[in-house]
């Protein structure tokens, strides 16, 4: 594990399930809060991928969770943040690089995630949504 | 039994009194109601279609995927007699729905002009848990949260000045 925090210029998506997703398409808070004993938020970090557009990138996040053998649902959403914003929405977040074996992209956000930290990344995240599939 | 909806004229015009709002005969069905099911079908039963449709297809997703959460029954109980007694009776838009990672239903809306949200989850204690912000930052307008724990009787008192955001003077008694 590599835990090097990630700079505010960056970017991160996180994969967001349908129960996440409002009927109507809107990106919930839930989609943002740890289960229980989770110690961080699992993310992919995009400039991993060297890509220009982050559209591109999303794409190559797609075929990780292929690879994983993770099964996205066409109607999940992958949303993202700015680094810097979403560490401006809760000043105790840090967001470090922990790659894995079959995930190089793999990231967390760390901190004290409640629902206020949860509804502002939502509102963040909420303007910055691309198709799962 | 369901009451409906019955026309009544006074000397302003016509307007509609639906007795379910003001009898409250949804609030023991639903009290009682001891699965899942039975909740959404009272929902349906007081012509909140969409909803129920929502719920029913949140409940699915656990069957087709193993990572989603299953619905805790006191949370959608609690969320369901706020639907009938603050959403319902006050007119306000339908909000959107989920599930938390824990099971709790949550409700949110999205706040104009901005899209601030106004987000519920719905405790099993039967409390409510809710955050609201009016607008992200970058709009160069005055920010205003709201977060805590409330009893559902004081929620509305609480978050008064978001909920006015949709549109509605749905708080005018």
């Amino acid at each position: 594990m590599n835990n090097r925090p990630l700079s505010d210029n960056d970017h991160i998506s996180r994969y967001c399930k349908p129960s996440h997703m409002g009927q109507n398409g809107m990106l919930l808070p839930a989609a943002f809060l740890p289960r229980k004993g989770e110690k961080y938020l699992s993310v992919n970090w995009l400039e991993y991928f060297g890509e220009a557009d982050l559209g591109d990138a999303i794409e190559e996040v797609r075929e990780v969770f292929r690879r994983k053998g993770y099964k996205v649902k066409s109607n999940g959403r992958f949303a993202v943040l700015e680094i810097g914003a979403a560490k401006a929405a809760e000043d105790t977040l840090s967001i470090k690089h922990l790659p894995s074996i079959n995930d190089e992209s793999h990231a967390g956000i760390f901190g004290d995630i409640t629902s206020a930290t949860a509804t502002a990344l939502a509102m963040l995240a909420g303007q910055n949504l691309y198709p799962a599939t | 039994m369901v009451e409906r909806s019955r026309k009544m004229q006074d000397d302003y015009g016509v307007f509609t009194l639906d007795m379910s709002v003001t009898s409250r005969v949804w609030q023991p069905q639903i009290e009682n109601a001891s699965t899942p099911e039975e909740i959404i079908n009272i929902l349906r039963q007081f012509n909140l279609d969409a909803i129920a449709d929502r719920l029913t297809d949140l409940r699915k997703l656990v069957e087709v995927d193993p990572e989603e959460s299953p619905m805790e029954l006191e949370s959608l109980r609690s969320l369901a007699i706020f639907l009938m007694s603050e959403i319902r009776e006050r007119q306000l838009p339908e909000p959107e729905i989920g599930v938390t990672p824990d099971g709790l239903v949550e409700i949110a809306w999205s706040l104009p002009p901005h899209n601030g949200i106004l987000a519920m989850d719905f405790l099993l204690s039967g409390q409510i848990q809710y955050t609201a912000i009016s607008a992200p930052d970058q709009y160069g307008v005055e920010q205003k949260t709201a977060s805590g724990t409330s009893p559902k009787d004081e929620i509305m008192k609480n978050v008064q000045s978001f909920i006015s955001l949709l549109g509605r003077s749905c708080l005018d008694e």
